[in-house]
């Protein structure tokens, strides 16, 4: 159970971090560095949900596993419009990256691809956060509200898989 | 603790392969920047659109006027009308560019997501003798401008996007928060939750 707490903070911090990198634009200095650090973050929620993965991929040819394709396009799609983001986010740095000696390039191309595959990873991520609703609640239900039900503690034994 | 480590470099190796391969996608498929052909395309898909009745004549009528030097501030906003008397190096720029040759239309909207939210506005091409501005302008209710920008074709500089960033006030900021947070990150979950009906 340290592993679902350790996702829940972790995934706390991704969601907290999205809403902040996306708005209030207080300063670009800090969109920059924390969108940087977005990066590492996304990798090791990659890594705690390989179990889920890993299982998603072989299962996916299964007869009647239309919901778990659903499942695999939408993480997918998210995982897509995450790099996109990412990468056109690094090639648009003005700040962070000129600060360590390198120097973005063809940002007039870049800066577009960024604004609008920003707005798509949003849009994936809320669906995201909706197809892991009863994990979210399960979680807290269990480490912030002391108060496990069953259905919430089947959705972090699906997701953990036998990686727990 | 032994086996944990190689897997998670070897799974870290995978994500980063995939990052790659989607990157070099990204790379290939992205179309260089073009301004013009932008905004020809704007312009085109802008055919289905009308104008804010009024918005085309009051642009031209202004940019004249900021080029002889002779802004009509009171048929501004008094926002409008402050911004412009602080700029005259703006106003110089406007006029270096020549006399108006071609205005196109390339699409109106609203400034805020919420419908019925912002306010509306209208993009014109203006090419001038010396070149090109995109212009952005908003009619208030009596007919006098309310917003009015331009900005050249060009990629934006690496100061303008710095600039531009966080120029918001507190209020527009925190409102846009607000709006973007209760939009994307709690409406979009519950329309997947009980519209979509995902699940695991």
């Amino acid at each position: 159970m340290k592993r679902t707490r350790f996702l829940l903070i972790l995934d706390t911090i991704l969601f907290v971090s999205l809403a902040v990198l996306i708005e209030p634009r207080t300063s670009l200095t800090v969109h920059e560095w924390l969108g940087l650090t977005f990066i590492p973050l996304v990798v090791v929620h990659l890594l705690f949900a390989w179990q889920w993965i890993a299982t998603t991929l072989a299962r996916l040819g299964a007869r009647g596993a239309w919901r778990l394709r659903i499942n695999a396009v939408l993480n997918l799609a998210l995982f897509v419009t995450f790099v996109v983001s990412a990468f056109s986010g690094v090639m648009t740095s003005f700040i962070v990256l000129p600060g360590l000696g390198i120097m973005s390039a063809n940002f007039g191309r870049w800066t577009l691809l960024h604004n609008e595959w920003t707005v798509y990873f949003e849009v994936i991520a809320g669906l995201h956060v909706a197809m892991n609703w009863n994990w979210i609640v399960g979680a807290v239900r269990r480490h912030v509200l002391a108060r496990p039900s069953a259905r919430g503690d089947a959705a972090i034994e699906a997701i953990a898989g036998k990686d727990a | 603790m032994a086996g944990k480590l190689p897997r998670a470099i070897w799974r870290t190796t995978l994500v980063l392969l995939a990052s790659g391969l989607v990157i070099a996608a990204s790379w290939v498929f992205t179309p260089p920047y073009e301004a013009r052909r932008f905004v020809a395309e704007d312009e085109q898909a802008a055919k289905t659109q009308i104008a804010t009745p009024g918005s085309e004549a009051a642009l031209r009528r202004v940019i004249g006027e900021i080029q002889q030097g002779r802004p009509n501030y009171a048929r501004m906003s008094k926002g409008l009308a402050d911004a412009l008397r602080r700029q005259p190096e703006a106003q110089k720029r406007v006029a270096a560019f020549g006399p108006v040759q071609a205005v196109g239309f390339l699409g109106g909207g609203r400034t805020g997501l919420l419908p019925g939210h912002g306010q509306r506005i209208d993009r014109f091409r203006v090419t001038f003798r010396n070149g090109m501005l995109i212009w952005v302008i908003a009619l208030g209710q009596d007919g006098e401008i309310d917003t009015l920008a331009f900005n050249t074709t060009d990629p934006p500089t690496p100061r303008q996007v710095m600039d531009g960033y966080a120029s918001f006030s507190a209020g527009v900021r925190t409102f846009r928060w607000a709006e973007q947070f209760a939009i994307m990150l709690l409406a979009v979950p519950l329309l997947g939750r009980f519209v979509l009906r995902l699940r695991l």
